[in-house]
């Protein structure tokens, strides 16, 4: 996988579109309560944590949000599972936008690929 | 009688139930002490009460949120604590010879001196954070948290094999919040004690200008609590320009020190860097709160019926805030962004719409009938008895 030196922290995954960037400032505005010209003005390097200011409970709603959306694979919870204290809190809106890229696939392409790659 | 020593860390928010709970004890004819910092237990505590000094260790703000101050906390704080009064505590416990050791959810020392002494132990948990859990589903954060605790445990020379989580005793689990607050549903074990909050009028009198509140009108106070005082003032300056247009319907306290405040001051806005808050409460003085959604904060403000505005900056205040919006008896806004106006409509919100008054008069209620210090009481106590038994 292409390390992307623009994202330092988080995890490595090649940069997400365009659409699913705008969809996830879109949730990430409706769990914060901003508008549409915040989520326009969002950076992909923004820090969820230090930058966005999404809290827990934020979080929780974000994932609710996605859930709704793309079904319990797209759960926030079960991502951060498989990170650490320093990732967590390295992730960015960027990262955010990579699992949500995946998630908004339909399920059928992505069980492909997963079989694909195997 | 029964001898109890209270771990307390450097926090006001730690301290100050176990002043109230510390008194409903000796009432009963217990000897109580307490083990931390005597710089800031003192003026908490007042000259009677018996410290044994740890020395001291000052937690430093350092402006992050979420995971980032979890990490800080543990790192500059938790940890290290636990390692510098590891000494101070060992002597007071054989000092003392306590029955019980309560000991606060974020001193874990303490457990570990009881542990070592054969002493029995309650966890008292004043904040929502580590008894609601929040990164169970975190299981990378949890294993960390877990690794640092079982590291201390090991270098205070405790058998490896007997490591108990010193965030949860397994005896007694005091916690100062309410299924009010948690959800009737929320499923804690049978030595969790839901007490709810345990208030107690601070030792020290605190000047307040008393003849400048306006009878007429209401009064709105704002508090970010002890800790947040650095990050706090772009959040001061903005509630000052919320409550400006209002001067006409009410008055505003505002607690923060001069600097974090604007120098044009409107007339109807008074500030002090402390007040005495229980007395301001008790005297029906304030009809709305503003603040961080720091437990302590939240509960005095609902043990007096009084609806919120939330802007919760770390820790368990997210949790907190939300379990306050979800009972409805406050507002949720966000600590770094909410603007003058949206803070406006949320004060208007809680003062004009009589379901926030009405949903913190019923948790009011339930606080009154969880007991506060005396439930916390009746459960050191049975946990005293249960060990004379032996």
């Amino acid at each position: 996988m292409v390390q992307q030196p623009a994202v330092v922290t988080g995890f490595d995954h090649p940069p997400p579109s365009a659409g699913a960037l705008a969809e996830s400032a879109a949730l990430l505005a409706r769990a914060v309560g901003e508008d549409a010209g915040w989520a326009a003005a969002v950076r992909p390097n923004a820090l969820l944590e230090a930058d966005i200011g999404l809290d827990s409970v934020e979080l929780a709603d974000l994932s609710a949000l996605l859930c709704s959306r793309y079904g319990p694979r797209a759960d926030l919870l079960r991502w951060l599972a498989g990170m650490d204290l320093d990732q967590i809190i390295g992730l960015t809106v960027s990262d955010l936008a990579a699992h949500v890229q995946d998630v908004m696939r339909p399920e059928t392409e992505a069980a492909h690929d997963g079989e694909a790659r195997r | 009688m029964s001898r109890f020593l209270f771990v307390v860390p450097p926090l006001a928010g730690h301290v100050n139930p176990t002043v109230g709970l510390g008194r409903a004890l000796q009432r009963r004819g217990h000897e109580v002490a307490w083990a931390g910092s005597e710089l800031i237990l003192r003026p908490l505590l007042g000259e009677a009460a018996t410290v044994f000094p740890t020395g001291s260790r000052v937690l430093r703000d350092q402006g992050e949120g979420g995971l980032a101050a979890v990490r800080t906390l543990w790192k500059e704080f938790i940890v290290p604590y636990a390692r510098f009064t590891k000494k101070a505590l060992n002597e007071a416990a054989a000092k003392f010879e306590p029955d019980v050791i309560v000991a606060d959810e974020h001193t874990p020392a303490g457990a570990f001196t009881a542990h070592r002494h054969g002493i029995r132990w309650a966890t008292m948990a004043t904040s929502s954070m580590e008894i609601n859990r929040p990164y169970r589903q975190l299981p990378q954060v949890e294993a960390w948290m877990t690794g640092h605790l079982r590291a201390l445990w090991n270098a205070a020379g405790l058998p490896e094999d007997e490591y108990l989580d010193p965030r949860f005793s397994p005896f007694l689990v005091l916690a100062q919040t309410s299924r009010a607050l948690t959800g009737e549903g929320a499923d804690f074990p049978e030595h969790y004690a839901l007490v709810g909050p345990i208030l107690a009028e601070r030792p020290e009198q605190l000047p307040f200008p008393w003849e400048r509140l306006d009878p007429q009108r209401l009064c709105v106070l704002v508090t970010m609590g002890t800790l947040a005082a650095d990050v706090a003032e772009g959040f001061y300056r903005r509630a000052v320009d919320a409550l400006r247009p209002l001067d006409g319907r009410l008055q505003a306290v505002v607690v923060a020190p001069p600097e974090a405040l604007p120098a044009d001051l409107p007339e109807h806005v008074i500030a002090a860097p402390r007040v005495p808050m229980l007395d301001l409460l008790g005297r029906g003085a304030v009809h709305a709160v503003v603040c961080h959604a720091g437990m302590n904060t939240v509960c005095e403000a609902l043990a007096h019926r009084l609806p919120l505005v939330l802007a919760p900056i770390r820790h368990d205040q997210p949790v907190t805030a939300g379990q306050v919006a979800a009972a409805g008896a406050g507002v949720r806004v966000r600590f770094s962004r909410v603007g003058p106006q949206s803070l406006r409509r949320a004060i208007e919100s809680v003062l004009d719409d009589p379901s926030y008054r009405a949903a913190a008069g019923r948790i009011a209620d339930r606080f009154a009938a969880d007991g506060g210090a005396r439930t916390a009481a009746d459960r050191l106590e049975a946990l005293a008895g249960a060990l004379s038994t032996f």
